[in-house]
């Protein structure tokens, strides 16, 4: 009997410990990307958390001003699309009248407007990084220039290079870093690519053969429609991915009646 | 004079409307934030400005601007803005920018690492450079598909990495193999017998560039899925199965095919996007309609899908024959108000044999709430106040609207590619060009083109070209738009209509004559019936009296007052003297001489004018008949614009539609004496209204 008794309590905290584990492995499971997250901090690779830092971040703002036209908050012409205000980027008020493309060129005023805001996400990265070496006991002198960040947009990525920030690092040796490069995975420049030759065909003809466009590319969409004032709304969205780029124009429109 | 002769003037008045503009004399070259060149910007909004309109300014003329950063090339770009940037900008269009010597806003091949793309010069050494390479352009290569085809066009191999433990493979080129460490099998998967790396044979499939392929277990792409080459049984293998995961095969070289008739297939990977196929998960294609037939696929979970749509172009609710539209094809929708499916031919651009008279009698349809269907008349079916043309297209599995520019500005239109009944149909909204039947006056110019139409009756000029002998139907007409374009019925603040000058060009005053003898009370003229072919009064109706342009009156042309029209060849023939079966005066139609013949007055007295066959017959009247009238003004002012009697496409019923857009009022006059207030004799409806009661 005792040793019956003895046996079932074996089992019992073998069943116990079998829990536990099977518990630990799901609490693992569960929590493993995060634990995997805090633990890519590498002391060797400050760019590496730099591109951490600010990929979210970025693509929040790429979003954000390719939702509008490649505008933060656009200003007057817009046209409202989806309670979104969207910016011309090919306007006139006029009718029988080609718009005018402006700004003119699509890709460098996204490069700009990246450059110009991304400024405080990366001063805010570059803030964290160096708590993050200074709780490891390391000691930091970060120096800050004024040159702002280069964002080049290139065919399915986004680069920009980081060159104001000077990073000395001192713990047994010391690592100097001047120069910061993030790059991003994305389509931005097909997009705006595609909204490019849109645009040539509204400054031509006032409204571009979408479904022409969405045979020649056939992962993207194009849609959007067109108001009652001649506003065209072009909506270029990556099927795979679920990027969008959207603006409006206005060219050509005939006036009713005349 | 023994006759004493009465006017009596309808004057014709139809709907009216109208609009206006705004100028500027202040340009603001650069705001403070947004537009470059805008006209009269309030001062505090502006940088730079100048005291003359912006179309004046240098810097606001538009041409195309080169960018010195990213090589884009922008039509229509204004001067001061392209080159405060420090940007180049030049006085001539895209298509002829050179840059020492090099077309540089031309598209071409460029090659950049192992991609293509169809990028315009400037651009390609934009990317080049960004990427730390050389720039590397074909400007031969215009074709899209083409310069995709040369991407990566280095040598494909089975990239082996030995350890003690194991003999890793990957598939990538040789250039990345080297610079891995690893051994180039050049030509040979990773599964290749020979090479015993630890990746094997799987039944699993993978999308990649729109086809399907066979990958490895180590996710290496192998060849494109064919189902007949992958077997469970490994004791099963043939020599062609062993050989087909051996070597890297070109997509070319693949035998399987896709039926043609089911246009999808789960059991050959090898999709081809221009004949309709891609690759897709079995679930994605199973929602598309056209997929329906489909049945899984032996191995993995990815098929070739037809990229074909099914739509209800006609909104009744099912697929019809006919409603299958191929990837590509583009068709016109069926939305209210509007001319469905209008064929031209794709060559000529012209109208098929019977599309204009199909356009010109139309045979009324059915709509949802049936109201339409009490109208008689083509023009209450077409081309209505608040109706817009919509241009449908089949890309990928899914419909897409688009639609044409609105008031009508644009009229779909759809034609065919191919000889054979499996037409591949192609639709585009093409512009409305209604302002040029203002140039015809001839029935075979005006008609010529796809956007006007001729209605026989008043010309805007006001002649009448008829002969004694015949109408000329080739002169005696307008030309009016085919598709009637909408005018804008509301304007902001500050604006006029302009429709009212439109539609007043359709409108018009005429007068009928009447004769009677001096013996005559005609005090009460405006009383007396229209037509009496069987009262005492019958010698002194409207229709008996009358002198000239007769078609006026309610009832001319009928049998008798509530009976049967003439036939407008037997009212031709009367005017030439012919017998017409009965006196003139039992019918409704004018007994006096005057109205038949030259220089006579008095009355007819039998069943024909006698005078008008000895060749002192009178010019053809402009219409014979009321009804023949009203249509032809009606459709005049309808097809003018949105004037008229009209509903709207979202009108459930006529409330709320004045029937003055659409009115005739008579002004009865004694020559040389009294004069009758005016009197509506006609207004907006689909049945005539008379009034006759003086006020």
């Amino acid at each position: 009997m005792n040793i019956n008794s003895q046996k079932r309590g074996q089992v019992t905290i073998f069943i116990i410990v079998a829990i536990v584990i099977v518990v630990l492995g799901v609490l693992l499971f569960l929590f493993y990307p995060k634990i995997s997250t805090t633990s890519t901090f590498d002391v060797e690779n400050p760019e590496a958390f730099i591109q951490d830092c600010v990929e979210d971040d970025l693509n929040d703002l790429i979003q954000t001003l390719s939702k509008h036209g490649i505008s933060i908050d656009p200003v007057e012409p817009f046209a409202w699309y989806e309670q979104e205000k969207l910016q011309y980027l090919c306007y006139t008020p006029n009718y029988d009248e080609a718009c005018a493309r402006s700004p003119p060129f699509l890709i460098e005023s996204f490069q700009e407007e990246i450059s110009e805001n991304i400024k405080p996400i990366i001063d805010s990265c570059f803030e964290s990084l160096k708590q993050s070496y200074e709780s490891k006991s390391y000691t930091v002198v970060m120096k800050k220039s004024l040159r702002d960040p280069k964002t080049a947009i290139l065919p399915e990525q986004i680069n920009i290079g980081i060159s104001n920030y000077e990073l000395t690092i001192t713990k047994q040796t010391t690592g100097k870093y001047v120069s910061f490069n993030i790059i991003l995975n994305n389509n931005l420049y097909e997009l705006l690519n595609l909204a490019s030759n849109i645009l040539g065909d509204d400054v031509q003809v006032g409204q571009a053969d979408k479904s022409k466009y969405m045979l020649e590319n056939i992962g993207l969409e194009v849609t959007g429609p067109e108001y009652t004032d001649g506003t065209n709304i072009y909506v270029i969205k990556d099927k795979n991915t679920g990027q969008i780029f959207q603006f409006a124009s206005r060219s050509w429109v005939s006036q009713p009646g005349v | 004079m023994n006759k004493k002769v009465l006017i009596f003037v309808g004057a014709i008045f139809l709907l009216v409307l109208a609009f206006g503009f705004v100028s500027a004399e202040t340009c603001c070259v650069k705001p403070l934030e947004g537009k470059w060149c805008q006209d009269d910007l309030p001062a505090d909004q502006c940088d730079i400005s100048t005291p003359t309109p912006c179309k004046l300014f240098k810097g606001c003329l538009t041409g195309t601007g080169v960018s010195e950063n990213t090589g884009e090339c922008s039509s229509n770009a204004y001067k001061a803005e392209t080159e405060a940037a420090g940007n180049s900008w030049f006085d001539e269009p895209l298509a002829s920018v050179s840059v020492t010597g090099v077309n540089v806003c031309k598209k071409g091949c460029c090659f950049y690492g192992e991609s293509t793309s169809l990028l315009t010069f400037s651009k390609c050494q934009a990317v080049s450079t960004a990427l730390g390479m050389r720039t590397n352009f074909d400007p031969t290569i215009t074709i899209e598909s083409q310069c995709l085809s040369l991407s990566n066009p280095n040598e494909e191999v089975a990239c082996v990495f030995t350890s003690s433990l194991s003999r890793d493979c990957t598939r990538t080129t040789r250039e990345k193999c080297n610079s891995l460490g690893g051994d180039a099998e050049a030509g040979y998967l990773c599964t290749a017998s020979r090479l015993a790396t630890d990746c094997a044979k799987s039944g699993n499939t993978i999308c990649y560039k729109g086809k399907v392929y066979f990958t490895d277990t180590c996710n290496n792409l192998a060849n494109i899925y064919d189902e007949n080459m992958f077997s469970k049984n490994s004791g099963n293998w043939s020599e062609i199965q062993e050989d087909y995961w051996t070597y890297i095969k070109n997509p070319s070289e693949t035998d399987c095919t896709i039926d043609p008739n089911l246009a999808f297939s789960s059991s050959c990977g090898n999709c081809n996007e221009i004949e309709g196929t891609i690759c897709r998960s079995y679930n994605e294609a199973k929602n598309n309609e056209v997929n329906s037939g489909m049945i899984a696929p032996k191995n993995g979970n990815f098929v070739c899908a037809s990229m074909d749509c099914t739509h209800d172009t006609n909104n009744n609710n099912v697929f019809d024959i006919g409603e299958s539209y191929k990837h590509g094809e583009s068709w016109c929708a069926e939305t209210e108000g509007i001319v469905p499916h209008i064929q031209i031919t794709n060559e000529t651009g012209k109208f098929l044999d019977n599309t204009r008279s199909l356009l010109t009698n139309f045979i009324p349809g059915t709509s949802k709430n049936g109201f339409k269907q009490s109208f008689s008349e083509s023009y209450n079916f077409y081309n209505l106040p608040g109706s817009r043309y919509v241009r449908l297209s089949c890309v990928d599995g899914t419909v897409y609207e688009d639609f044409c520019a609105d008031y009508r500005e644009e009229v779909c239109m759809e034609s065919t590619m191919g000889a054979s009944t499996d037409n591949f149909r192609v639709a585009s909204c093409v512009k409305n060009n209604y302002i040029s039947c203002g140039n015809y006056t001839d029935k075979t110019s005006c008609e010529d083109g796809l956007f006007c139409k001729w209605i026989y009756g008043y010309r805007f000029d006001g002649q009448n070209l008829n002969s004694i002998d015949d109408r000329e139907e080739e002169d005696q007409g307008s030309c009016i738009p085919l598709f009637s374009a909408g005018l804008k019925i509301w304007v902001s603040e500050g604006e006029e209509y302009p429709t009212e000058a439109i539609c007043d060009s359709v409108s018009f005053a005429d007068a009928i004559i009447y004769e009677t003898s001096w013996t005559r009370d005609r005090t009460n003229f405006p009383d007396k019936p229209l037509c009496d072919t069987s009262g005492t009064d019958k010698n002194f109706d409207h229709t008996s009296d009358c002198s000239d342009k007769c078609y006026m009156i309610p009832t001319y042309g009928r049998t008798e007052a509530e009976g049967d029209y003439f036939s407008l060849k037997e009212l031709m023939n009367l005017h030439k003297g012919e017998d017409i079966g009965e006196n003139l005066n039992d019918a409704c139609l004018s007994d006096r001489k005057s109205y038949y013949c030259d220089g006579k007055t008095g009355e007819v007295g039998g069943q024909s004018p006698d005078c008008a066959g000895d060749g002192s017959g009178k010019i053809m009247p402009l219409f014979f008949r009321h009804d023949e009238w009203i249509l032809s003004i009606k459709d005049r002012a309808r097809s003018i614009g949105d004037c008229g009697y009209k509903p709207g496409i979202l009108m459930d019923d006529l409330k709320g539609l004045n029937p003055d857009l659409e009115t005739i009022y008579a002004i009865y006059q004694i020559d040389g004496g009294k004069s009758y207030d005016a009197q509506k004799i006609y207004e907006g409806d689909f049945s005539p209204v008379y009034t006759y009661a003086l006020a």
